[in-house]
């Protein structure tokens, strides 16, 4: 039988001659002219036609959606990572929004959930970045929803955090202890940098507490000039003033010169509390996140897209080894 | 487990797709009916080969298959702003069932043409093999043609399940709409009509 029927099903590449269908389609197409003028709305046209779109588009990303549905389904995840670094835009965007949505409709532990909608806002930050990256024009209005995702994250998170903190009333001994080393190290630097705002106190405290071994703090005891504790800062109102890294002994700190690497960290470092339950430091972590990635949208607004959009060096050298830029040869600063 | 997965995917996708085709003629149907002509446009561009083809196994003849054709399309413009046929609320089946129905009447006309026989110039079938190379492709047009003669002492009900199934890829649920029968007669009519061509393919050889 199968022989058979796969000779009959050679018989569906008969086609039409071509230029009769296209001399008949402008013929049908007169006659049917003959009728009335249509009466549908420019609206109702538009609403037909977009689901018409869709349909159409649906075959192509329905094989990606499926793809990553039937891996979820599998129990692995090894299908989102081929979306990981999609961006508005690239056609696997789809798949990783419905990913996400997935999981976090698939997770019912709370501190998961947050630990998910963090991860996500960091998405929404790292795809921020790599749009404001792209050299063509036409970002606004990515950014713009791309931007307005992110506080929705944000603000989804907040309030499963506040959940969680209510529903595990602890002791935190680390809310005690946080403002003395913010204290501590925010006086000499800003007796040097001058212009801070107070968001790097915040940077320059969290990268002494952060494990990650971002900053130089802990690494140059010897020389301890605090301005190596500084990684470079660009501050929203146009004044930039770029620290330089002076050479650490170990060499791994490379100069950041974009705001994407800060929100970057200060996501690793949000994950960190998450995980160690200090969630009172984390909501302020939280409240640091937004405003850096209003920043990276700020710069764009006003223009600055020069030093906002850049993809220099982040900065390297935690101590998992991990990148936070993993396509950028790590060890020069480069302007793009 | 790799292979259960794959078979997994391809359902599901058959299943968007279907899903998908199904949307798309609703929509057209929808448009159709507000006299919208792009919509005309694209339900030609997408269906007419496949009607074509549909109309040309019954007919034999591409200018007969091509006439029909037309008049298939301007017919189903039509009904769909008298809401004739209203039962058929989408695009496919109302265009096979108004082709086949076109199809009777031509018959009805021209009592004189019998329908099995399929003009001479016509046995060719471009077989789009260019990898093969000329032997090969010999004989594939050889086989073509005894599959295509063998069609043509089909029965007609035989022939024209065999044709909407897989000439038109149409599924047991499309066909069985198409012809006002259930999907167990389909499939009965299907396996038997296979039978019967291969007896008598077997018999030619």
């Amino acid at each position: 039988m199968n022989e058979l029927e796969q000779k009959l099903s050679k018989f569906k590449e008969i086609k039409a001659d071509a230029a009769w269908k296209s001399s008949n389609r402008s013929l049908l197409l007169g006659q049917i002219s003959m009728a009335d003028e249509p009466r549908y709305s420019w609206l109702k046209a538009l609403a037909l036609e977009l689901p018409f779109q869709f349909a159409k588009a649906v075959p192509h990303s329905a094989t990606v959606v499926v793809a990553v549905l039937l891996v979820l389904l599998g129990g692995g995840f090894a299908g989102l990572q081929a979306s990981e670094n999609s961006k508005p835009g690239d056609t696997l965007y789809v798949a990783k929004i419905a990913g996400e949505k997935t999981q976090l409709a698939l997770t019912f532990d709370d501190k998961k959930k947050a630990q998910l909608s963090l991860e996500f806002a960091g998405n929404r930050a790292k795809e921020l970045s790599q749009v404001l990256n792209e050299e063509q024009g036409g970002q606004e209005e990515r950014v713009e929803k791309l931007v307005s995702k992110f506080r929705q994250e944000i603000s989804t998170l907040r309030s499963q955090v506040e959940k969680i903190s209510q529903a595990e009333p602890k002791a935190d001994p680390k809310l005690a202890s946080k403002p003395e080393e913010k204290a501590l190290e925010s006086t000499p630097e800003t007796a040097l940098e001058g212009d801070l705002e107070a968001e790097t106190e915040y940077f320059s405290a969290g990268s002494v507490k952060d494990d990650n071994g971002i900053s130089t703090s802990e690494q140059s005891a010897e020389t301890a000039a605090p301005v190596q504790t500084e990684p470079t800062e660009v501050f929203a109102s146009g004044s930039e003033i770029e620290i330089a890294a002076s050479a650490s002994p170990t060499a791994e700190i490379l100069v950041a010169e974009s705001k994407a690497g800060d929100s970057e960290r200060i996501f690793k470092e949000a994950e960190a509390l998450l995980e160690s339950e200090d969630y009172s430091t984390l909501l302020n972590k939280i409240s640091e996140a937004e405003e850096a990635v209003g920043r990276m949208d700020t710069g764009l607004v006003k223009g600055e897209s020069e030093e906002a959009s850049t993809t220099a060096v982040y900065i390297v050298g935690t101590s998992t080894g991990e990148s936070l830029d993993p396509g950028d040869p790590a060890t020069t600063t480069s302007d793009k | 487990m790799a292979s259960l997965f794959v078979l997994l995917s391809k359902c599901i996708l058959r299943y968007f797709q279907m899903a998908s085709g199904k949307l798309t003629d609703k929509i057209l149907y929808l448009r159709l009916k507000d006299k919208d002509k792009q919509a005309f446009v694209k339900a030609y561009d997408l269906y007419v080969d496949d009607i074509y083809r549909f109309i040309f196994f019954k007919v034999g003849s591409r200018e007969e298959a091509e006439d029909i054709s037309s008049g298939v399309f301007l017919k189903v413009w039509d009904y769909v702003q008298n809401n004739k046929l209203g039962e058929y609320n989408s695009l496919k089946p109302l265009l096979y069932r108004v082709a086949r129905n076109a199809v009777i009447d031509y018959y009805r006309k021209q009592p004189d043409n019998a329908p099995a026989s399929l003009d001479a110039g016509e046995s060719k079938i471009d077989v789009p093999d260019e990898k093969q190379d000329m032997a090969n492709s010999h004989d594939l047009h050889l086989d073509m043609d005894l599959v295509r003669a063998g069609l043509d002492q089909l029965k007609d009900e035989y022939r024209e399940v065999i044709v909407l199934k897989y000439l038109n890829e149409l599924d047991t649920a499309e066909i069985a709409k198409i012809l006002d029968k259930s999907k167990g007669n389909v499939r009965v009519l299907l396996y038997r009509a296979l039978s019967a061509l291969r007896s008598i393919l077997e018999k030619k050889q």
